[in-house]
């Protein structure tokens, strides 16, 4: 079991970043790289405010050559299940891939704190991400200590990075646009 | 106010705003604070007032940090006494460019800043990089057209409130380097400290845009060797309240038990302030009990470091502590870095360890310079040297004398046979007088249109960098008298390898035109580094039929490093006169070359200019991140297939047989195939090799 944080500061308030979260995904994906879509699957809005959102992530990483032909471009991508509050402070979600679905077990919550005031936000973004040791056995001895090293990786830099990178592409967008209360 | 006023409010287990209150009341400050403030009400009905506190810290509660709470009690004070409208100020520094979260507004508030104060009066925090006001410092000095901030230029109330830090680069840093977070570059210490003399541009800076009050927040202090890299917390009590931030960085010094002018940014303005028999100080000024100040072979170690810009580019956000949780690092190389290093140069070591790789670094800063002086010039970076002297100083006879003078001197030639190369040079008194010609094949006319005379120093050989100022100009504008500094790389060369240092002069010129002549006449009045005695001289672009002559006369009379004087001095006369002559005959090609290549539009500089951009250059981690990343999305660095082959290397593999003697048998193909973890090596070096031969310009 890994866990991950990260921290983001914005200059907009929580409501205002929360609602971009939830609701912009769509129009942000085209500013982070190597993704290729982020898609709404389903969308249960709850009658106390809350709401239940699955989206449909597809990625385009640049593979290094030697993993052609073992990881397929339908294996690319996850589906992200979040269950926001009514308040939009709080978003508890789990991640299921395409890839290794069954051994592969990531969640976290993403919380909207006011911060600067109330003029901006802390949007903190903490998970765990479990990998059954039992998947890796099926992978061949020499490719575990890489795959291991991947996974530390992208525990240690690669998910908090895009996470950094998604709610500063928000914001941005939100620059973009009048303020309104969500 | 009329005179400088300081306090020094210190009370063992006080309050800081009690204290913070203690000193304003003590010395009359907050009367003179209240006076500032009606006289703006006066005049306009509003009061602005900014405070810039010390921003750089790495985790909340740090001591390099001013106390979030003691500001907010600042600004409490501020609107009490009148103030409309106040701002905690401040820009992001360097370390944005190798942490996340650096940015004005979240650095305050991760710090502690609440953005009201404790009576629940809002203010803003502001980022002086935006809203700019354009060439706010003219166009010479070493803010040349540089911008400032338009809410601080125009602020009734200026205030700088400074955390109480030992620093490994100038032994302290209070107010005067906190004023640093005023100017709107990203990265400091590439433009303010590395590019420019921190001094000069603080100087500078209070001169544009004086500071009304400062403050010292040494309630709780950070001393010791670890300075703001590892900070360690010194209960000290205390607070320091002045009219003059440089009075205010003079005290604290004193109070750490330190000459105030060790510090390079601090140097020059605290001259400007010393106090005087009319400054009031109030309060006590021994220094704190158990203050621990960095080691003279630190800072010392430290200064020869940054020798290296990329050297102390590079390991600054290696050593420096950082609390992830709020400012985790960009590149996880950085990251990985400093988890596994930053530990060694820590607070509780002696320095002994960060000493040594100091002066590793600054050697190596040192052997990469001098190969630049002797084998590849444009590998250095130019130098930015401001005008040093007033020219306002300076009277009309200063610049009247010159051309007698010189010319005088020059007839001192008259006689002496030029040597195979057209130089003629003879000694005088240490000095060499010397000139040369050559005539170039352009008409007169167009040879002066396109090489200007008084910037004809700025095409000499090995001139590496300064500033011109134009004094006065005729009619149709030409420069008539000007006030020039130059550098030049080390002269001869081959001195750089025993000390040399680059040659640098202010003079001032004059300058006539005639239909047929035009003529600059300079004199050296200032040497800063006193790496010259004399340099003169006087230039002449005259018509020849249809070519034009281009005459140089000079009188140089550098200082030798030590080594190279000691040789001077044992040096056979014919064998000196040989190096004078080839000194000089290749000064003059070099120079000649240069003035027809800029008189057919090329560009002679040498060296490689410094990044306007606010976060500079990328850093060194970054460049090599950079094409780490190129030669993985070209498939020619496969990490994963070089981890596969490394385990697989390292792996045990299983015999075919094992026979009756015990001896076991294995399959040669798996012994014979090339790992993976050569090929992309292989392929990374060629790549450099390939990129080596495009910059020496032997390969495309």
């Amino acid at each position: 079991m890994k866990d991950f944080r990260c921290l983001v500061g914005l200059k907009h308030p929580p409501q205002r970043v929360a609602a971009g979260v939830r609701d912009m995904m769509e129009q942000v994906a085209p500013a982070l790289d190597q993704v290729e879509k982020i898609a709404a699957v389903t969308r249960v809005d709850r009658p106390d405010g809350g709401c239940a959102l699955i989206n449909e992530w597809r990625v385009s990483p640049t593979l290094p050559a030697t993993l052609n032909g073992l990881v397929t471009p339908d294996m690319l991508g996850w589906l992200d299940h979040a269950e926001w509050s009514s308040d939009l402070a709080l978003c508890t979600w789990r991640i299921e891939p395409y890839f290794m679905a069954q051994a592969i077990n990531c969640h976290g919550t993403t919380r909207f704190e006011p911060a600067m005031g109330g003029r901006g936000t802390r949007a903190v973004f903490e998970g765990k991400l479990d990998i059954d040791p039992a998947a890796m056995s099926t992978i061949p001895m020499a490719w575990r200590s890489p795959a291991s090293l991947a996974v530390e990786m992208l525990i240690g830099t690669i998910i908090p990075q895009n996470f950094r990178k998604t709610v500063n592409a928000v914001a941005e967008l939100l620059e973009t646009q009048p303020t309104s209360t969500p | 106010m009329p005179q400088a006023l300081a306090v020094i409010a210190h009370e063992p287990g006080a309050s800081g705003p009690d204290l913070l209150d203690r000193a304003l009341a003590q010395g009359d400050l907050r009367e003179a604070i209240g006076q500032r403030i009606s006289t703006a009400l006066e005049r306009s009905g509003a009061c602005s007032a900014v405070v810039v506190p010390a921003l750089d810290a790495f985790a909340a509660g740090s001591p390099t940090a001013t106390d979030p709470a003691l500001v907010e009690h600042l600004l409490e004070l501020l609107f009490e006494l009148g103030v409309t409208e106040a701002s905690v100020g401040s820009t992001r520094g360097t370390a944005s460019l190798w942490l996340e979260n650096r940015d004005v507004f979240m650095v305050a508030d991760l710090l502690g800043y609440r953005y009201e104060t404790p009576s629940g009066r809002p203010y803003d925090v502001i980022d002086l990089s935006e809203d700019l006001s354009p060439n706010v410092f003219g166009e010479d000095g070493p803010l040349a057209r540089t911008d400032l901030s338009r809410a601080w230029l125009e602020a009734d109330l200026r205030l700088v409130f400074s955390a109480n830090r030992t620093d490994d680069d100038d032994g302290y840093a209070l107010c005067l380097s906190t004023l640093l977070s005023v100017l709107p570059q990203a990265d400091k210490d590439y433009h303010y400290r590395h590019r420019r003399d921190a001094g000069e541009v603080i100087s500078a800076l209070l001169g544009a845009a004086p500071v009304h009050f400062a403050f010292i927040d040494a309630m709780v202090s950070s001393h010791g060797e670890g300075a703001a890299r590892a900070p360690s917390p010194l209960l000290t009590d205390t607070i320091i309240a002045a009219s003059d931030p440089a009075l205010a960085d003079y005290l604290g010094a004193m109070k750490m038990g330190l000459d105030p002018f060790v510090s390079r940014p601090a140097a020059p303005s605290l001259r400007r302030a010393r106090p005087t028999p009319q400054t009031r100080i109030l309060g006590a000024l021994e220094p704190y009990p158990g203050w621990v100040n960095v080691s003279p072979a630190l800072l010392a170690s430290t200064a020869a470091r940054r020798a290296s810009l990329a050297g102390d580019r590079s390991i600054r956000p290696v050593l420096q502590q950082v609390d992830r949780d709020i400012f985790p690092f960009k590149d996880p190389a950085n990251d990985w870095l400093n988890k596994t290093l930053s530990g060694l140069a820590g607070a509780g070591g002696d320095g002994a360890l960060l000493t040594l790789a100091n002066i590793w670094l600054g050697e190596m800063g040192k052997a990469a310079e001098t190969y630049g002086v002797m084998i590849d010039k444009d590998a250095l970076r130019r130098r930015e040297a401001p005008i040093n002297i007033d020219p306002a100083k300076l009277r009309p006879a200063d610049y009247n004398g010159l051309a007698a003078e010189l010319l005088g001197q020059a007839a001192l030639l008259r006689g002496v046979p030029a040597d195979a190369d057209g130089v003629r040079w003879r000694f005088d008194d240490g000095a060499i007088l010397f000139d040369g010609a050559r005539r170039i094949a352009q008409p007169f006319e167009d040879f002066t249109a396109a090489v200007e005379i008084h910037r004809t120093i700025q095409y000499m050989n090995d001139y590496i960098g300064g500033q011109a100022l134009a004094t006065r100009r005729d009619k149709q504008g030409r420069v008539t008298r000007q006030v020039e500094r130059n550098l030049y790389l080390p002269q001869p060369n081959y001195t750089a390898i025993g000390g040399g240092v680059a040659i640098d002069v202010t003079k001032i010129e004059t300058i006539e035109y005639t239909p047929r002549r035009q003529r600059m006449f300079w004199k050296t009045v200032k040497s800063d580094n006193d790496s010259a005695i004399a340099d003169d001289g006087v230039v002449t672009f005259e018509a020849l039929g249809e070519d034009t002559l281009v005459t140089i006369w000079g009188r140089q009379h550098f200082r030798l490093p030590p080594i190279w004087a000691a040789i001077d001095q044992g040096l056979d006369p014919a064998m000196k006169r040989a190096l004078v002559s080839q000194a000089y005959g290749q000064f003059f090609n070099r120079t000649f070359a240069n003035l027809e290549a800029v008189s057919e539009g090329r560009d002679v500089r040498i060296g490689k200019p410094w990044s306007d951009a606010p976060e500079g250059e990328p850093l060194p981690v970054e460049r090599l991140s950079g094409f780490v990343r190129k030669l993985q999305s070209e498939g020619r660095l496969d990490i994963p297939a070089a981890l596969k082959g490394a385990v697989r290397a390292n792996a045990e593999v299983k015999p075919l047989r094992i026979d009756a003697d015990g001896f076991r048998h294995f399959d040669a193909a798996a012994f014979s195939a090339p790992t993976t973890t050569k090929s992309p090596l292989r392929s990374a070096m060629r790549d450099l090799r390939h990129a080596a031969r495009v910059d020496a310009g032997t390969a495309e």
